[in-house]
């Protein structure tokens, strides 16, 4: 579709630049108009200037289009990624409201699976980063991504949480916030840093 | 020789547990005392690599990492496991890179 957009757009570049090419040797033909053919040479190098300037600012918004939308996706991205940490609290306060149906263990694997989904879009973020940004993605120390969000983790499936006889407590829920908005911080820091590099 | 493999969905369990075996099934301590350990040994013995399989597992806690590979590193050093051991991950970059920097400065509880 982007494809035929463009050919759209060449043609009728072509059409308009024809039809003034045309147009007044048509006139010529067609009416008693006589032509003064000297050329004023500052008038001829401003028309050039014009048509290249033309050309160069729609190829150069198109440019700048693209990579707006290459920085959405991976801004979207890092926001999903907010989102799947922040389903971590949500499982705590099920757990916390002492539903029956839903034991510890579930709470758990229900955690767990979030830390391997968010595992997985950081894996599509350093991708996506590592093509349209290469050079901003050059300039991160290694595994910047990953080594942000990793104290979360640890603290989420290394510590209380994952002993044997956890009860979960007010104290409990109010470290995991602490915790989950400074994992927040870390990756919302990273959205500003691409923001500002563009 | 071949090398030794351990496939941990299908060797061991896909959902593992935390750090030790009174905290719960399928835990670190059980999957270092199972199968880690005396595969990597073997494998150290017979001078082949010790091949491990992590896909087709729903996350992998850190208690759980830090329970098993950490503790094989504490046990016969960071440089040791490197050299013994290869991760299989088609799923994901990001959990070996978790696994590798637990093996490096491993927790020590």
């Amino acid at each position: 579709m982007k494809q035929s957009i463009s050919v759209v757009n060449i043609l009728a570049l072509s059409f308009v630049f024809f039809l003034g090419t045309l147009l007044p040797i048509l006139i010529y033909f067609f009416d008693d108009f006589s032509f003064v053919f000297e050329i004023n040479i500052i008038d001829f190098l401003s028309l050039l200037a014009t048509i290249t300037l033309s050309i160069v600012v729609v190829y150069l918004a198109k440019s700048l289009d693209k990579k707006d939308i290459a920085r959405n996706i991976v801004v979207e991205d890092l926001n999903k990624l907010c989102d799947i940490y922040s389903e971590n609290r949500n499982i705590l306060g099920k757990l916390q409201s002492k539903n029956k149906n839903y034991s510890l263990t579930q709470a758990r694997q229900a955690i767990n699976l979030n830390f391997h989904r968010a595992d997985l879009l950081i894996d599509r973020i350093n991708k996506e980063l590592e093509v349209s940004f290469s050079s901003f993605y050059k300039k991160l120390p290694a595994k910047e991504l990953s080594n942000q969000t990793l104290d979360y983790w640890k603290w989420v499936t290394d510590g209380p949480f994952m002993i044997g006889n956890f009860t979960i407590s007010s104290a409990y829920i109010k470290d995991h916030e602490t915790n989950l908005c400074i994992v927040h911080s870390n990756i919302n820091l990273l959205i500003h840093k691409l923001i500002k590099s563009i | 020789m071949n090398n030794e493999k351990i496939i941990i969905r299908s060797d061991f369990s896909d959902t593992p547990g935390a750090r030790y075996k009174v905290d719960g099934e399928f835990s670190g301590e059980q999957f270092y005392d199972d199968l880690l350990f005396p595969k990597f040994e073997k494998a150290q013995s017979n001078n082949v690599k010790l091949e491990i399989d992590l896909d087709g597992v729903w996350g992998y806690p850190s208690s759980f990492v830090s329970g098993s590979f950490g503790k094989l590193s504490i046990q016969v050093g960071a440089e040791t496991v490197r050299k013994v051991i290869v991760f299989i991950s088609t799923e994901s970059e990001t959990r070996v890179d978790r696994i590798w920097a637990e093996i490096d400065n491993p927790t020590k509880k």
